[in-house]
């Protein structure tokens, strides 16, 4: 199989709640695999436990072949994982471009040192990733505003920002939580092209959080339904959609 | 005349303090209180190594140096594990805790007694008597020492920690490991700070504990919170009203009795205002959150 990340029996429990209950699932390269449920159904969660920020009680997540769970966050994602926030969560007194490049950065290139010794690798290395960093400024439709600050941007525009921080990393793989909530329908429209193109074009391979169940029925070719921290239900796109029990728990139809 | 080149050479003295605990404070984002102690850690250092003849001046700078790294790498590794308020009380804790050591260890910094007699550097068999030799060799110190501390402000590392300063998570996802780069800005603002402390003890050739005190280190982030941080202008700016603000109020003609006690209230007063009117600092770029 040609799985880039394989969850086996993720368990984690905060307290006395049980928040995930033997999860397993698998994500298949060059994909886009939609994991949907009612609020609280551990979603949020499970990407926390995928990124590294929380870490599991039992079982282990494998990215590439190589198990993760246990590793830092920052390590997880120099793995060529890509974490997208719900909150957004950019760099609000950092300009447009600013906040492009710092995320580019060479992970040997941030201690200060290097500053005085290697300084001209590392300008080099900067100015090669501010001309990318460009590329993806524009590709998002930011260039007018790439010397601007963050936090005066629109809502719209930061989400298309932090959508351009993931994409100019050069992830292998991206987790977008709820990448078009509180968006306008035209900007949903403009995000859901950029996610099928980066899939298309990189052959990035994407999990996806959405509530949305026409952005759902765009872009996943795979759904996860998650109830009560289990995975309720799991299969291709339109057998889940189409699923009469998943209609009534989720859409209420 | 002298009376101003004394008030060039604190200026002097001021700057790289003011611009070390920019690194941490104002790229950082984290409010650090024990500066002052790091300062106190070079001058003392020095103070002790050159009374008491073990080593030459320039030597007794760099053991300075590397007494206060030592100090800041135990110091940081334990104040690291916190962030925001808690990380402003645990400096503080050692801001304290150094004081202490400063007062009570008599054998080797004599207390409140303070130390006497710490000889200036010569160089080239000058032997820098005057003020305005000793301004001299301070603006020297500082010409060579500033732009290493910009080189770091605009690198790629001074990035880096806005960044983490903005959202420690976020940066965190991008493959930025928050506690090595924090750990690294905080070990070198001390190691910076060690050397206007060390020119500090040999320009009044007396020091004690009160010049490094939990007040001094208030007064350093005061110096940025004032002035702005994050940036080059803020600290310089804070730097020179601290400084001469209250040298200022000496000549506002006040009833002997009182000066003092008024001096300080306007003083106060007038940092108030200008906290409210302008809370990123005068030449701020940005609002340090707690």
């Amino acid at each position: 199989m040609n799985n880039i990340l394989v969850l086996n029996s993720i368990n984690k429990r905060f307290g006395d709640i049980k928040v995930l209950m033997d999860i397993n699932a698998s994500i298949t390269k060059g994909t886009i695999t939609a994991f949907i449920g009612p609020n609280g159904a551990g979603k949020t969660t499970l990407f926390h436990t995928i990124a590294g920020t929380i870490k599991p009680d039992s079982g282990t997540v494998i990215y590439n072949g190589n198990k993760i769970s246990g590793l830092s966050p920052s390590a997880v994602a120099r793995l060529g994982i890509g974490r997208q926030f719900q909150d957004v969560r950019l760099f609000g007194n950092l300009t447009v471009l600013e906040n492009i490049i710092v995320g580019m950065i060479s992970h040997k290139n941030r201690d200060f040192w290097r500053v005085y010794f290697h300084s001209r690798q590392i300008k080099n290395e900067i100015n090669e990733n501010k001309k990318n960093a460009m590329k993806w400024i524009d590709y998002v439709g930011l260039a007018d505003f790439k010397s601007t600050f963050a936090h005066d941007l629109s809502f719209g525009q930061q989400r298309l920002l932090s959508m351009a921080r993931l994409f100019a990393k050069g992830y292998n793989f991206l987790l977008l939580d709820e990448p078009t909530a509180g968006l306008s329908m035209s900007m949903v429209n403009k995000i859901m092209d950029l996610i099928q193109d980066v899939v298309r074009k990189k052959n990035m391979s994407v999990a996806l959080i959405e509530h949305n169940i026409s952005v759902v029925s765009e872009l996943a070719s795979h759904i996860y339904f998650l109830n009560e921290g289990k995975v309720a239900f799991s299969g291709k796109a339109n057998d889940i959609l189409s699923n009469r029990s998943v209609r009534e728990m989720y859409m209420g139809l | 005349m002298n009376y101003i080149l004394h008030l060039l050479i604190m200026i002097g003295i001021y700057l790289p303090l003011a611009y070390s605990l920019n690194l941490i404070l104002g790229y950082g984002g984290l409010i650090s209180f024990c500066h002052a102690a790091f300062y106190g850690i070079g001058a003392y250092t020095y103070a002790i190594l050159v009374t008491s003849k073990i080593i030459n001046p320039s030597a007794a700078l760099f053991a300075a140096i590397f007494v206060t790294t030592v100090v800041s790498l135990i110091i940081g590794r334990i104040a690291l594990r916190f962030r925001g308020d808690l990380f402003l009380f645990v400096t503080l804790g050692f801001q304290m805790i150094i004081f202490v050591i400063f007062y009570n260890w008599i054998g080797l910094t004599n207390g409140p007694y303070g130390l006497a007699g710490i000889s200036r550097p010569g160089c080239f068999g000058i032997y820098l008597k005057t003020p305005i030799q000793y301004f001299i060799l301070i603006l020297i110190i500082d010409i060579i020492l500033i732009p290493m501390i910009f080189i770091l402000y605009r690198s790629s590392f001074g990035l880096t920690l806005k960044a983490l300063r903005e959202n420690e998570i976020a940066a965190e996802s991008l493959g930025i490991e928050p506690v090595r780069i924090y750990y690294q800005s905080f070990v070198i603002s001390a190691a910076i700070a060690a050397i206007p402390g060390a020119f500090y003890a040999s320009y009044l050739t007396y020091i004690d504990p009160t010049s490094f005190t939990l007040n001094e280190s208030i007064f350093q982030a005061a110096i940025l919170l004032l002035g702005g941080t994050g940036n080059k202008s803020g600290p310089f700016v804070g730097v020179i009203i601290m400084i001469l603000l209250p040298e200022a109020l000496r000549f506002v003609g006040l009833p002997d009795s009182l000066a003092h006690h008024i001096r300080e209230i306007i003083y106060g007063l007038l940092l108030a205002l200008l906290m409210y009117f302008r809370p990123q600092g005068i030449a701020g770029e940005y609002r340090i959150a707690t």
